[in-house]
């Protein structure tokens, strides 16, 4: 067979196929019983940047009976190389082939990877659908297996919720299974029992005539009738790894990542995110501090980041940064503190970051006018922006980045115009600030994306915007924005065309993915290969009507592709939302009250503090 | 403040990675290391170190030399056993350290072992023909241009040390510095102008030492 050394000076960044890194895992692979992979769809430099990834990889390597190792989708030269030679796609570790693992377990971070997924298995010469498959087992998790359903038959099983919670119950069955050398249905079986865990192939989807689902039932009786979501109770008691793989070469997050806190109290109607890791748990500013420390000395890293959905949230940031400053400062490392909010952004904070790195900041007042932030229950106000703005530009900032999203529900050319306004407002507060006093070089940034709805939020029943509608937007809001410090970045609305047709998707998607892989879609998050007119002659020839899934709006009673998982947040709750959307009346967070979402139930964060 | 001179091995398990990746590495390992490295002053402080030669991507090499800027005069022995707790096997190793100002400017030659692997079958006398012209010519590219320079110049010694039918092991000592240097890549490139049999498939080339002036 042929040697891969031979072709590696041929490939762009040959170390991401080389492993060996500090931190990296070393094990006999005679000595355990489970070989498992942990898959990342997407390139080293992507994956290797994964917060989860770090966690698992850890966690699963404690165990002494199983070695994890890691698997990367290979860039196009790289692919090319193997399917010319034979070669088969294979794990950093050992560089042993994926084929002969025990368990693949693939991370779902974004629709637009499930190309590279089923790409990924074929390298590996492993069957692309679960029911041809012998041997290995293929499961997934992450976010996007909220609503596993578009790879229904290509995933053996699903993982729900945070994996650190779950994975050693379904390694332990599984170990158990392999001694006991029962039949591979016995193990599916199994871990269908284990609470979140979905096993597709237990479930029959019938249809009416209009393409609706009838019904979703279980064929098994192992099989649950609704599968929920398992979260960690209390993070400080969590695992979370003391040591992590420093890759040599450059990766997209090549930091530090300390996790603060997980979940997010604010509510905003059209963030998944929010929803599905609810309730919020914070970990404990000891405990940080304690894990920046050894995180600090076992990888020599010089930036520490801290994670969240919305930093400026913790509700102890500032004694957590004083005590991280006192470590990272005679250090020479910086302290990175992303993903502020503008209505608690802090003259204390400022300073903090200003002692760290002068970087840009980024706001994400998501809507232009305060009509459609109350829609989508995004509660901050002009003035919340402006007074940031200020702060932030007297404070020697000279660049702000604002996300806004075009497409929301209920959006007029009022709101999209008031986007351009809201910049230029925000470009109004620099020159309020003496000339001695400001930083040269405004630059404001507007980046909008496309409201791609997304399923467990309050906007899962609602129309998405068609590409033309979008595309109308775009140009509009293009041409409102008349100030020159103001930059205007918007996304490729077909890309969030697809991704809301498999964000929203059924399992009769899955075909149109293999077909789509076969027909040489792959990375499509990625310019390089992505070809919309490809995907649209995919559909085409698979029968399958894209509409149905993203301009199609959905009534309350028609059962969704995913009603079966439950992430603990009813259904109730998102009916109200909605409602409550459409009359722009907003809700407040779960800090100030409770709104009775359900999440409560997991016995838990904020629900209880 | 001290100038620390590290020999250190770049090992097979990091052939692929290019000498930005070598210094990062070692910028983590000496903090790992709790080294007292020096930083400079300014916005963004960075480790004062000075690499004497940059290696590729895709060679190895035995006999790297970096100086480190210390505040403190760390025991060497010290230094070498910290530092290698903290680097990953089969990769970076540091085999020496010393105190020294002798400076990287005089390095003018360095001897690479060179292991080829052919698309063909190998004639080696071929290579020893080759070896043995008084010129071949070869495209050398630098930073601003292109130039046309006689290989055999700046090869100084060759040997054969060993070959199958298939792959052939070189042993060259060939110009290298600051100012002026050849990459081992670039004498296989000659030579398999020269060498009709030779084509290579794969080159595996591993630096083994410097010569000063
Ligand atoms: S139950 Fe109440 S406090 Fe808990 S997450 Fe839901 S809304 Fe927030």
């Amino acid at each position: 067979m042929a040697d891969i050394r031979h072709f590696l000076s041929k490939v762009e960044k040959p170390a991401r196929y080389t492993g060996g890194e500090w931190g990296s895992v070393i094990k006999d692979p005679e000595k355990v019983d489970i070989r498992f992979a942990f898959c990342f769809p997407d390139i080293y430099d992507v994956g290797m940047s994964h917060l989860g990834m770090k966690i698992l990889y850890g966690l699963i390597n404690e165990r002494p009976d199983t070695y994890c190792e890691r698997v990367f989708a290979p860039w196009a030269d790289m692919e090319q190389i193997l399917r010319e030679n034979s070669l088969p796609l294979f794990a950093l570790e050992t560089g042993d082939s994926l084929k002969d693992f025990d368990i693949a377990g693939f991370t779902l971070q974004y629709e637009m990877s499930y190309t590279n997924i089923v790409n990924m298995l074929d390298l590996a010469g492993i069957p692309l659908l679960s029911r041809d498959r012998e041997g290995i087992f293929v499961c997934a998790g992450g976010p996007c297996a909220y609503n596993p359903e578009p790879l229904a038959d290509i995933i053996d099983f699903f993982i729900l919720g945070e994996g650190e919670e779950i994975i050693n119950e379904v390694l332990d069955v599984f170990a158990a299974w392999k001694r006991a050398n029962a039949p591979r249905k016995r193990f599916l079986e199994q871990i269908a029992e284990l609470e979140g865990v979905y096993v597709p192939s237990f479930y029959d989807v019938s249809y009416n005539e209009d393409g609706t689902i009838a019904s979703v039932s279980p064929n098994n009786p192992a099989a649950k009738e609704k599968i929920k979501k398992r979260i960690v109770k209390d993070l400080d008691k969590a695992y979370y790894p003391e040591k992590i793989i420093v890759p040599y070469t450059d990766i997209v997050h090549d930091r530090i990542m300390l996790e603060i806190f997980r979940g997010c109290s604010r509510g905003c109607r059209f963030c998944q995110a929010g929803i599905i890791y609810r309730p919020v748990r914070e970990k404990s500013p000891e405990k940080l501090l304690n894990l920046a420390d050894s995180l600090i000395k076992n990888t020599g890293y010089e930036e520490i980041s801290l994670v969240s959905l919305s930093s400026s949230d913790y509700t102890r940031l500032g004694c957590l940064t004083d005590g991280l400053l006192k470590v990272t400062e005679p250090k020479n490392i910086n302290l990175a503190l992303p993903s502020l909010r503008v209505d608690n952004f802090s003259m204390e904070l400022m300073e903090k970051m200003r002692r760290v790195r002068k970087s840009g900041l980024t706001f994400a007042p998501e809507a232009g006018t305060q009509r459609l932030r109350n829609v989508i229950n995004k509660n901050i106000t002009e003035e919340d922006i402006r007074s940031s703005a200020t702060l932030a530009f007297s404070g020697g900032f000279s660049g702000i980045k604002l996300y806004f999203m075009l497409g929301l529900p209920t959006e007029t050319d009022e709101d999209v115009i008031g986007i351009a306004n809201l910049a230029e407002m925000v470009a109004d507060c620099y020159f309020t600030i003496q000339k001695e006093k400001r930083a040269r070089g405004l630059s404001v940034t507007v980046s909008a994306s496309c409201f791609v709805p997304k399923p467990h939020t309050p906007f899962q029943w609602e129309a998405q915007d068609s590409i033309e509608v979008l595309e109308r937007k775009q140009k509009l809001l293009r041409d409102s924005i008349k100030h020159r410090a103001i930059r205007f970045n918007w996304h490729e609305a077909s890309v969030s065309y697809l991704e809301g047709v498999f964000s929203r998707g059924d399992r009769r998607l899955s075909k149109v993915i293999i077909a789509a892989q076969k027909k040489g879609c792959k990375f499509d998050s990625w310019h390089d290969f992505y070809s919309f007119d490809r995907w649209l002659e995919v559909f085409d020839e698979c029968g399958v009507v894209p509409d149905f899934y993203t301009t199609r709006a959905r009534s309350y009673d028609e059962i969704l592709p995913w009603d079966h998982i439950d992430v603990g947040v009813s259904r109730d709750f998102l009916m109200r939302e909605n409602e409550k959307a459409k009359k722009a009346v907003t809700t407040p967070q779960c800090r100030e009250q409770c709104s009775g979402c359900g999440a409560n139930s997991f016995g838990g964060g904020v629900c209880f503090e | 403040m001290n100038k620390l001179r590290l020999t250190f091995e770049k090992g097979e398990a990091v052939r692929y990675i290019g000498h930005l990746d070598v210094l990062r590495t070692f910028v983590r390992a000496m903090r790992r290391a709790e080294i007292p490295v020096k930083y400079s002053e300014g916005f963004n402080p960075h480790a004062v170190m000075t690499f004497a030669l940059p290696l590729g991507v895709g060679v190895t090499s035995e006999c790297e030399l970096v100086d480190i800027a210390v505040t403190d005069e760390p025991h060497l022995s010290d230094v070498i056993t910290r530092l290698n707790a903290n680097l990953a096997p089969g990769g970076i190793k540091v085999v020496a350290a010393e105190y020294t100002d002798r400076p990287f400017r005089e390095i003018i030659r360095a001897e690479y072992v060179i292991d080829i692997v052919n698309n063909g079958r190998l004639n080696i006398d071929d290579i020893s023909a080759a070896l043995a012209q008084k010129e071949i010519l070869i495209e050398k590219k630098s930073k601003k241009k292109v130039s046309e320079i006689n290989i055999m110049e700046n090869i100084f010694e060759s040997e054969i040390l060993g070959y199958t039918d298939f792959s052939v092991r070189l042993r060259v000592v060939i110009s290298a510095g600051n100012t002026f240097n050849i990459k081992p890549q670039l004498v296989c490139d000659a030579l398999s102008t020269a060498a009709e049999s030779l084509n290579p498939r794969a080159v595996f080339p591993c630096r083994k030492r410097f010569i000063f002036a």
